[in-house]
């Protein structure tokens, strides 16, 4: 057998030598386990990573690979290593949501994707940080330290998948699962110089998926490459009975369709104005603007187009969002779910009080109570109904581009490059501005998938944002593949750790 | 002037289930005014929908399952979640008083 690292592999390339028998599943995992072991407490990637028992866990999955080969069952993810975000149910293990209230709450099944990641052969690595209950944007909101920038550790992951985010782009995992409701894969995928893709809405189960804002929610991948995008996508989209949101609109495999002939001479690419106002960092806009070039000389054609109302994305998604989790972390009162109060004497309604009020860190509380008062009487039209009309309007506005022709929209991905730890913690609204070019994508359900583009003279990765039709993950992977193999760019992107 | 008084942080904290010590309610007094008053800008925007527009009317239509009982293996990992069991039960607190 000749020698191989898979630690120098892509997630493509670790399934096709395992599959072939040249390396063998057992010593990806070593590999793997050894480097999670190194960094993971420098960088706080992961809630929870027990190198023996993630081993002991392989060990069993790999009975499974070695089964399934014999069997000639096509393995897609034969023996390749995976992180998954800490509010995606894993069977038996802890998911804590990055929270002290579920701090010993175990899942008693396994999220549909997880399902499948197994059944592909995947070893699952370890649940890895984000922000308590998903809420934020640079995991300094998870009650367990916020996770770090592997190209400088002074700087924020960015949020809310920021655990995985930064395992990825650390070499810790080659592949790893994220959640996105506002931007919560892209702008973290962002900040750490990886791929991040946030399917449309309905194409990847939630189910198992612990739930923030349910119409806005999209389970995601994080990846070094559009290739391996494409292979972890693969394996996860689909219909599930199981969620009722998730769609039965035909899925084909984009994988074997990479690499192939595909041209963007004649597409229309569309620039949303905007977003290239005020507040954009001038670095972000020139690796931008190079990024635009790049797809110029591809052939592609590039067009700039006004939505009057995406500006308003960030206080529609702040009154939906916040409306929604009101309401779906009701449940989290001690009794249902989450960490009992032991403090003696209380009656059930003090109890409730008592268990949120200890449990939950302060972004979640400052939601759940925006949440609860723009849906309270005599408030609910002025907020919760004008918001939902806004949010079609925007829906509206960008199915139209996509009608008239325009084949994908372009923006930066987040309007600056990732910030320093600290910075903006106690000012919320500066905060939630960082999802500014994210969040429409939530709203229209549509997919939208971020690849680096650069470094700013701080040496901190930029992305690029692509949005597609809703469905259009095809033309939304191929499109961004043209721009890595015009620009080298898989390869280009990799902390020095 | 001020849309958020301590009186409606404290009563929003209690319909959500949360008491606040006086710090908090201080801290959130500021930071919901100052986003209540971004939000604000919602009423400047042009809204061209059809007054009995519906948000639960919009196209996407969910698929159906068949209406087939499952067996859900889950029962015992669940109750080894629970802080008390009694047979296939949750002992939760007494509630009535």
């Amino acid at each position: 057998m000749r020698e191989l690292d898979p630690l120098a592999l892509s997630a493509s390339e670790l399934a096709q030598e395992v599959r072939t028998g040249n390396l063998k599943a057992q010593d990806v995992a070593s590999s793997f386990a050894q480097r999670v072991e190194r960094l993971h407490r420098d960088l706080n990637t992961h809630i929870e990573w027990d190198k023996d028992s993630t081993l002991n866990e392989v060990d069993k999955q790999l009975a499974y690979i070695e089964a399934a080969l014999y069997a000639q069952k096509p393995l897609p993810l034969a023996g390749v290593p995976i992180a998954i975000k800490d509010n995606i149910m894993v069977d038996s293990q802890t998911v804590s949501c990055g929270s002290q209230l579920l701090r010993n709450h175990r899942a008693a099944y396994d999220a549909t994707v997880v399902q499948k990641l197994k059944a592909a052969g995947a070893l699952l690595f370890g649940r890895t940080n984000m922000d308590e209950f998903a809420m934020g944007s640079s995991t300094e909101n998870s009650s367990y330290g916020a996770a770090l920038n592997p190209w400088n550790r002074r700087h924020v992951a960015g949020g809310s998948s920021g655990g995985s985010a930064s395992a990825v782009a650390a070499g810790m995992v080659p592949l790893a699962l994220g959640s996105d409701t506002g931007g919560s894969i892209r702008q973290p995928a962002s900040f750490c110089g990886v791929v991040g893709l946030k399917p449309t809405y309905g194409r990847i189960s939630r189910y198992g998926l612990v739930a923030y804002a349910s119409s806005l929610d999209q389970i995601g991948t994080f990846a070094h490459s559009v290739r391996d995008t494409a292979l972890l996508y693969d394996v996860i989209a689909g219909h599930d009975p199981a969620d009722s949101t998730s769609s039965n609109h035909a899925s084909a495999e984009i994988s074997s369709k990479l690499d192939a002939n595909f041209s963007l001479k004649g597409k229309r690419l569309a620039v949303i104005k905007e977003f290239m106002a005020e507040g954009l960092d001038e670095e972000v806009k020139q690796q931008f603007e190079q990024a635009l070039e790049v797809y110029r000389q591809a052939g592609a054609t590039i067009e700039w187009v006004s939505l009057p109302h995406i500006s308003f994305s960030i206080p529609v998604y702040y009154i939906l969002a916040t409306a929604e989790a009101s309401s779906n972390l009701a449940r989290f009162d001690g009794i249902r779910y989450g960490a009992r109060s032991q403090k003696p004497g209380l009656n059930l309604r003090e109890l409730y009080m008592q268990t949120r009020s200890e449990g939950f860190g302060r972004e979640v509380k400052q939601r759940i109570m925006l949440g609860t008062y723009v849906l309270s009487s005599g408030y609910y039209d002025a907020y919760y109904a004008k918001a939902n009309r806004i949010r079609e309007l925007i829906r509206r506005e960008i199915q139209g581009l996509f009608a008239q022709g325009i084949d994908l929209l372009l923006s930066p991905t987040a309007p600056t490059t990732a910030f320093e730890l600290g910075q903006k913690t106690q000012d919320s609204l500066a905060m939630y501005l960082s999802d500014i070019y994210t969040i429409a994508a939530n709203l229209a359900g549509i997919p939208a998938l971020s690849l680096p583009i650069g470094l700013d003279r701080k040496g901190l990765p930029v992305g690029m944002q692509l949005m597609a039709p809703a469905f259009g993950e095809e033309i939304l992977l191929r499109s961004a593949q043209v721009y890595e193999q015009q620009t080298n760019g898989a390869e280009k992107f990799r902390p020095r750790i | 002037m001020s849309r958020i008084d301590r009186q409606t942080v404290e009563k929003v904290a209690s319909l959500a289930y949360l008491k606040l010590s006086e710090d908090e309610i201080a801290y959130y007094q500021i930071q919901l005014d100052r986003i209540l008053d971004y939000i604000k800008q919602l009423d400047g925007a042009s809204d061209s929908l059809p007054s009995d527009w519906r948000a639960d009317l919009v196209g996407f239509v969910s698929p159906e399952r068949a209406d087939v009982a499952l067996v859900s293996p889950a029962v015992e990992k669940v109750l080894s979640s629970a802080p008390k069991v009694v047979g296939t039960a949750f002992q939760v607190p007494r509630i009535i008083e």
